[in-house]
C-alpha cells in the first residue's frame, strides 16, 4: 500500500491517497514543502482511483469527476487551492510573487504572464533573497500572504537559470503546450529554506518585459497600478470589494514599473529603489 | 449655469492618493479619475451649483479664472460614462 501524499495549503491540509504510481509521479509537480505560519482549519482527503483507463477523483468519499491520468494535475490544481480560497472567505489576488530582501524590505513582482517573474525571483532565491512565491499573492486589508505553490519555470528560461538548469532532470514537469516543459520545482530543492508567512510588503513592481533590452524603473501612480493589477485577473469575490482591497493594498505602498531587460539589472534596479 | 448633478446610484468609489478608482456595477465597468475628475464627481452632491463648483476649483489649484472649458469637459465625460447624473 502506497502511503498517502500529506501537504499544507495555508489553512487547509490536504491528504492525497493513490496506489498509481503514475498519478505518483504527477503529484509531485504540485506537493507543496513551505513552512507555513498560517493555523491549519480544515482537513481534506482526496481520492484517486483507476477505473480501468481512467481516474476517479473523490474527495472525503464523494466523487467528484473522473479523468485520464494525464489531465489528473487539471483537474486537482482547482480542487485543491479552490478549497484553499472558499476557506479562507474568497480573497482577493494579486497575480504576482512575493520576496523579501536580506534588509528585510518585502515587495510583490507583478505582471502578465511571460514577463519573467518567475526567472527574476528565481533569480532572487540563487541570490540569497527570501523568496515566498512566483505566482500569487492573497490580500486580506493591507496583509499580503503568498499562495504556496512550487516554482513554475518554462523550459526555455532554464538557459537563464543554469542552477536550475543542472536540477532539472530529476524535477517533475508537465507539457507545456507549445512544445517546451514546463518543471516545477521548490527552493528546498535549491538548499534554500522556503518559508511563507502573512505580511505586509513595502512595494509592488509591475514588470513589463524588454528581454534583451535595458532594465529601468520609474514611479507609477497608484491608479495606474490599480489598472495594470486589475488586467491580471480577478477575485471570485464581488468586483467592487477585490477593487477596494486592491485600492487600499496600492495605497499603502511604494508603486513602479520595471521594465525588464535581464534579470541581473532588475534585482540591481529593485535594491536600488527600496534603498 | 445653475444647475446641479449628482453622483449615479450605486457607484463604488475607492479613494487612492492620485484619485479615485470607481467601480460601476450597474455596467460591470471600472473607472479611473485623476484629481480633477474625483473633485467634481465628489462636489457634484445634487446641491451644489455647477457655478460653485467652478469656483471651488479655482480656489483649490488657485486659478486666476475658473477652468470653466476644462470642467465643462469633465463634466460631459463623467455625464457620458453615467457617472453623474
Amino acid at each position: 500500500m502506497r502511503p498517502p501524499l500529506s501537504f499544507q495549503l495555508l489553512n487547509c491540509v490536504f491528504e492525497i491517497r493513490t496506489e498509481s504510481a503514475t498519478i505518483a509521479e504527477y503529484l509531485r509537480y504540485m506537493i507543496v514543502d513551505a513552512e507555513q505560519a498560517v493555523p491549519v482549519t480544515h482537513r481534506t482527503a482526496f481520492d484517486v482511483i483507476q477505473s480501468g483507463d481512467t481516474y476517479t477523483i473523490s474527495e472525503n468519499g464523494k466523487f467528484i469527476v473522473e479523468r485520464y491520468a494525464a489531465n489528473v494535475l487539471d483537474a486537482l490544481y482547482p480542487l485543491l487551492y479552490g478549497r484553499v480560497l472558499e476557506k479562507l472567505g474568497q480573497p482577493a489576488q494579486v497575480h504576482g510573487g512575493c520576496a523579501t530582501t536580506p534588509g528585510g524590505k518585502r515587495f510583490i513582482v507583478a505582471g502578465p504572464g511571460s514577463a519573467g517573474k518567475t526567472t527574476l525571483l528565481s533569480h532572487m532565491l540563487l541570490q540569497g533573497l527570501k523568496v515566498e512565491s512566483d505566482d500569487v499573492c492573497l490580500l486580506e486589508g493591507t496583509t499580503v500572504t503568498p499562495l504556496p505553490r512550487r516554482f513554475h519555470v518554462k523550459e526555455p528560461s532554464l538557459r537563464l537559470l543554469p542552477e536550475i538548469a543542472a536540477l532539472a532532470p530529476g524535477l517533475p514537469w508537465i507539457d507545456g503546450g507549445r512544445g517546451f516543459r514546463i518543471y516545477s520545482y521548490s527552493p528546498t530543492e535549491l538548499g534554500r529554506r522556503w518559508v511563507i508567512a502573512p505580511g505586509p510588503v513595502e512595494a509592488i513592481f509591475f514588470l513589463e518585459p524588454n528581454h534583451g533590452g535595458q532594465t529601468r524603473v520609474t514611479q507609477a501612480s497608484r491608479i495606474d497600478m490599480v489598472s495594470r493589477l486589475m488586467q491580471q485577473g480577478r477575485s471570485r469575490n464581488t468586483v467592487g470589494k477585490w477593487i477596494g482591497d486592491l485600492c487600499r493594498l496600492v495605497d499603502t505602498v511604494k508603486c513602479y514599473v520595471l521594465v525588464i531587460g535581464d534579470k541581473e539589472s532588475a534585482l540591481e534596479a529593485i535594491q536600488k529603489a527600496l534603498g | 449655469m445653475t444647475s446641479v448633478l449628482k453622483q449615479a446610484e450605486g457607484l463604488d468609489v475607492n479613494e487612492v492618493a492620485d484619485g479615485y478608482v470607481v467601480y460601476q456595477p450597474s455596467a460591470d465597468k471600472v473607472h479611473y479619475l485623476n484629481h480633477t475628475a474625483a473633485v467634481i464627481l465628489e462636489l457634484c452632491d445634487g446641491v451644489t451649483t455647477l457655478e460653485e463648483i467652478g469656483e471651488v476649483l479655482r480656489e483649490s489649484y488657485a486659478l486666476p479664472t475658473v477652468p470653466k472649458e476644462e470642467i465643462d469637459d469633465c463634466i460631459a465625460q463623467l455625464k457620458a460614462q453615467g457617472l453623474l447624473v
